[in-house]
């Protein structure tokens, strides 16, 4: 039944929060394709444009003062960007669902979990009230909480619970494309590793599409298949994980793996990227990264790189490999 | 002869809630040798932040004894503690939270120095500022900027700063990176490693980070509701984990490398348990996934099974 | 590259920035500083004796006209006159008021808050006590046990408010004092004495300012509801509400005469309350960036 071609399909998206210090571009001129059913990574720090990429996808983008530029947003065959707010709220919840960051303030705390999710079957598919109660207890179920929960309110549940409610949720409609805005970041490692396992499962039961929104690259390395590293709101390289990991081609992308400790190796001294990311009010006029960049050339400093393919699935953005035989530290020592 | 600078015997601290008492931190003793780092690891509740404050006495403990440099800290006075508190010190998590937001850079630094009447002369503490300024590395143009005008990286270096000034031998490190960004937590923890073999300074490392820890300490305590569950140098406890915790643990850290195969790891059921009126029984057992019979018998001691390597299970042996 | 210090800039001069782009509270601002000019200008052409208090039978009760923009009233007395000169009254006590009822209320909150325990209970339990009672009432039963003068009304107005100071405070206190930064000034051996001003204080102003704020408009209401009852600045000293009770009989048919007070009462609470919501606005730190 799949006729699209992709889940979502997003192209030279560009936001902007004009703000009174200033026009920050959070998103610049990114393209973002998830084929049916594969999970893709966006990692990123903090300000790098990854929630703004998603709250565009679901056209939530708070305006004033968002504002969305250009771009193009086809999820599964519709154009979220042009669409009337009554059908993006039918596309919203059954096409795309959203798991947020902070399961402490996602839920609201007056209404029992079984209502909250039954409010949100009850507006996308066409059943009765017990029905979807019964649907409710089920989704419970499904996420390893005892349906006799059901009643229960949000103060009641710790943060991994919640989190997990927030999950039946948005999984009850059964979405094409499932956007997990770092859905475990405020979890302790364990149930990090819990909700983690929970979530990879239910994908593939459900053969959902993931956008998995994230800082931690282990975390990609588990669950996604393609990933893409974002940097001042651009989208620096993009590939298959293994290629990424295995064969890093952006000197940001290497300096993210430098800078964490690793588990097994504990003499290497860490290599932190110098400096800091710049302002994305007055983003630098060549490659925004060339400040920080240990390789930067003359020309990284007055010339924006563009995504340059390495392979069918492997790109970069990156003025350096305009020099045949350039190649970074990370992949002349291999690992 | 070892030389110990921080040696905590069976420190202990209960809170009085509604619902009864709160055991946040049970009987806990451990060594901390001069110019050496021992990680505190566990996850949130299981009393690692209160060990922290404790040995500051920020927090009053219940009970047990705190040795500082051969002096037992829980039999000074208000005024000698304020007074020990120059020689150690805390780094807080929260870059946001830990700084005055009212006053500037310069201010929260030289406040120390001044409350203690180190340097007296405006001059002098002044230069002393810049100083540390320079040692953290904090450009000297941030010295009139306000905390909210910074990033959280430099927020950061503000509070290392800040407990540098009072030129202490031993520092607590509440979560120093944990709110930071990936390149910046990085700088920091190399920060704190550089300025470690430069003072000379012994750190308690207090982290949910398994892999944090491993790259910044010389030993580990892995914690559980308040009680120590392992406790061993760094490498043995990486290499060979005992407790089925800290086994856990180890294997639910997402390490950042492409392998073709799931990896896999323990999955633990169910969450934390209450630390309010706990029974006389293994804390981990509810989750444990080798539990047995004896798990419910009574709570397990820590044992040495190799040198310098303490467990407490009831089937390690 | 050495690059220059960034210039200090005080917590005050960065709220100046937020306030002056809120345009109410421009508003509010210009009000009250119009009010405040005519009230000093008056001060230099009226004479007390003669324009305000002296009474000119030949022109009472006149409507408003060219002579007298107000009219005059039942006395003769020029009503603009006396609006321009009460204004001191009303704009002086209750500034006062409020600026006494904060001083109270700020160490009574400030002590419940960071002490808590015995302290708390006894301090919060007695401004239960008090806000049951209607501050009019309280005003009222003031003024009458220790006399009409106006530092006794000045207390009388501020009496009321006193509990919601505290518990405005005590509440922000709490807040501030879990504050890690609060813990670090411990351990760097701060003690009670500067934890307190340095780091609570400071940090837990800014609602209380803004209710401040917010409660000058009040407080003028409440003196000149005291004196509108008889209670406040006596005849023939011309206090806004004073001159709105003696107004009262001459309603019909005179209705300038009560009418021009009462619009005076108004925009000046106006203009606090449009100041107030500018100071509230402008000392969110969410404005900041």
């Amino acid at each position: 039944m799949d006729k699209h071609e992709f889940a979502l399909d997003v192209s030279n998206l560009t936001v902007e929060y004009v703000t009174s210090d200033g026009i920050v571009h959070a998103v610049n001129d990114i393209d973002l394709k998830i084929p049916p059913q594969k999970s893709v990574g966006l990692v990123g720090e903090t300000g790098a444009g990854k929630t703004s990429t998603a709250l565009a996808i679901m056209n939530l983008i708070p305006s004033p003062p968002g504002v969305i530029r250009s771009g193009k947003i086809i999820l599964n065959g519709y154009d979220v960007l042009h669409m009337k707010d009554s059908e993006l709220n039918q596309v919203r919840g059954s096409e795309v669902a959203m798991i947020f960051q902070d399961p402490m303030t996602a839920l609201n705390p007056v209404l029992n979990i079984g209502e909250q999710i039954e409010e949100s079957i009850l507006l996308h598919e066409d059943v009765t009230r017990d029905e979807a109660h019964e649907q409710a207890c089920e989704m419970l179920e499904m996420v390893g909480i005892d349906r006799s929960r059901i009643y229960d309110y949000p103060h009641q549940l710790s943060g991994g619970m919640k989190q997990r409610v927030i999950i039946a949720i948005a999984l009850c409609c059964n979405p094409h494309l499932l956007i997990a805005d770092e859905p475990t970041t405020a979890l302790d490692v364990t149930i990090q590793a819990q909700v983690l396992d929970l979530i990879s499962n239910l994908r593939d039961e459900y053969r959902t599409a993931m956008l998995l929104i994230t800082h931690d690259l282990g975390i990609v390395a588990d669950m996604c298949d393609e990933v893409s590293v974002m940097y001042a709101g651009r989208i620096v390289e993009h590939g298959t994980v293994e290629e990424v990991f295995t064969n890093t081609k952006h000197p940001y992308t290497e300096g993210l793996f430098d800078s964490l400790p690793k588990i097994n190796d504990r003499k290497s001294l860490l290599k932190p990227i110098i400096g800091l990311m710049p302002d994305p009010t007055e983003l630098p006029e060549g490659c925004t990264f060339a400040p920080r960049c240990r390789y930067a050339m003359d020309k990284c400093f007055k010339r924006r790189p563009s995504l340059n393919a390495i392979s069918d699935t492997h790109e970069v953005s990156c003025l350096a490999y305009e020099d045949p035989v350039f190649s970074i530290e990370r992949n002349k020592h291999g690992r | 002869m070892v030389d110990n600078i921080l040696e905590v015997r069976n420190l202990t601290k209960y809170f009085k809630t509604k619902k009864g008492l709160l055991h946040a931190v049970d009987n806990i003793s451990f060594t901390l040798e001069r110019g050496k780092t021992l990680g505190i690891v566990g996850e949130s509740g299981c009393g690692k932040s209160t060990i922290g404050r404790s040995i500051l006495r920020l927090i009053e403990p219940t009970s047990g004894e705190i040795i500082f440099n051969g002096e037992d800290l829980m039999k000074l006075n208000t005024l000698q503690m304020r007074s020990m508190r120059t020689k150690m010190q805390i780094i807080f998590q929260d870059p946001y939270s830990s700084l005055n937001p009212r006053r500037t850079v310069s201010q929260t630094i030289s406040e120390a120095i001044e409350l203690n009447h180190l340097i007296h002369d405006k001059k002098d503490i002044e230069k002393r500022v810049s100083e540390l300024m320079d040692m953290v590395g904090l450009a000297d143009r941030f010295a009139n900027s306000y905390p909210h005008e910074l990033d959280g990286g430099r927020r950061q270096r503000i509070g290392i700063a800040r407990a540098l000034s009072v030129n202490p031998e031993f520092i607590v490190c509440d979560e120093p990176v944990s709110a930071l960004d990936v390149s910046i937590q990085a700088q920091i923890l190399n920060l704190l490693k550089e300025l470690q073999s430069k003072l000379k300074l012994s750190y308690i490392f207090i982290t949910h980070d398994m892999s944090a820890v491993n790259y910044f300490s010389d030993d580990i305590t892995v914690m559980y509701l308040g009680k120590m569950v392992e406790k061993s140098p760094v490498e043995d406890l990486f290499l060979q984990p005992e407790h089925p915790y800290t086994k856990a643990l180890l294997s639910a850290v997402p390490i950042p490398e492409y392998h073709k195969e799931k990896r896999k790891r323990i999955i633990l059921r169910g969450e934390v348990k209450s630390p309010i009126n706990l029974p006389d029984e293994c804390r981990f057992s509810s989750r444990c996934q080798e539990f047995c019979d004896v798990c419910k018998g009574s709570e397990p001691q820590l044992k040495e099974i190799r040198k310098d390597h303490f467990v407490a299970c009831h089937n390690v042996t | 590259m050495k690059q220059k210090k960034t210039k200090r800039r005080s917590t005050f001069s960065e709220i100046w920035r937020n306030y002056r782009k809120n345009f109410s509270g421009m508003l509010g601002l210009m009000i009250i500083v119009g009010i405040l000019v005519t009230i000093l200008v008056g001060n230099f052409i009226y004479d007390y004796d003669t324009d305000v208090i002296g009474q000119n039978i030949s022109e009472r009760k006149q409507a408003p006209s060219s002579e007298h923009l107000f009219g005059t009233d039942e006395f003769g007395r020029d009503i603009l006159t006396r609006i321009i000169w009460g204004g001191r009254y009303s704009l002086a006590i209750g500034l006062a008021a409020v600026l006494f009822s904060s001083i109270i209320g700020v160490v009574l909150g400030s002590l419940a808050g960071y002490y808590g325990g015995v302290i708390e209970t006894i301090i919060m339990r007695l401004a239960d006590i008090f806000q049951a009672i209607p501050a009019i009432m309280l005003g009222i039963c003031f003024v009458t046990a220790f006399g009409q003068s106006i530092f006794m009304l000045t207390i009388a107005v501020s009496i009321g408010a006193i509990p919601a100071v505290t518990r405005v405070t005590r509440a922000s206190v709490m807040t501030v004092k879990d504050m890690e930064y609060v813990e670090a000034a411990r351990a760097i051996g701060a003690n009670n004495f500067v934890i307190i001003f340095r780091h609570v204080l400071l940090n837990a102003m800014s609602p209380v300012i803004v209710q401040a704020t917010l409660r000058i408009g009040g407080a003028i209401v409440g003196i000149a509801a005291l004196s509108f009852i008889g209670l406040g600045i006596t005849a023939p000293t011309p206090e806004w509400g004073a001159m709105l009770s003696s107004a009262r009989q001459y309603l019909r048919g005179y209705d300038y005469m009560a009418l021009y007070p009462g619009l005076a009462i108004m925009v000046t609470v106006l203009g606090f309350n449009l100041i107030g919501d500018g100071v509230r606005d402008s000392m969110d730190p969410k404005l900041k960036k």
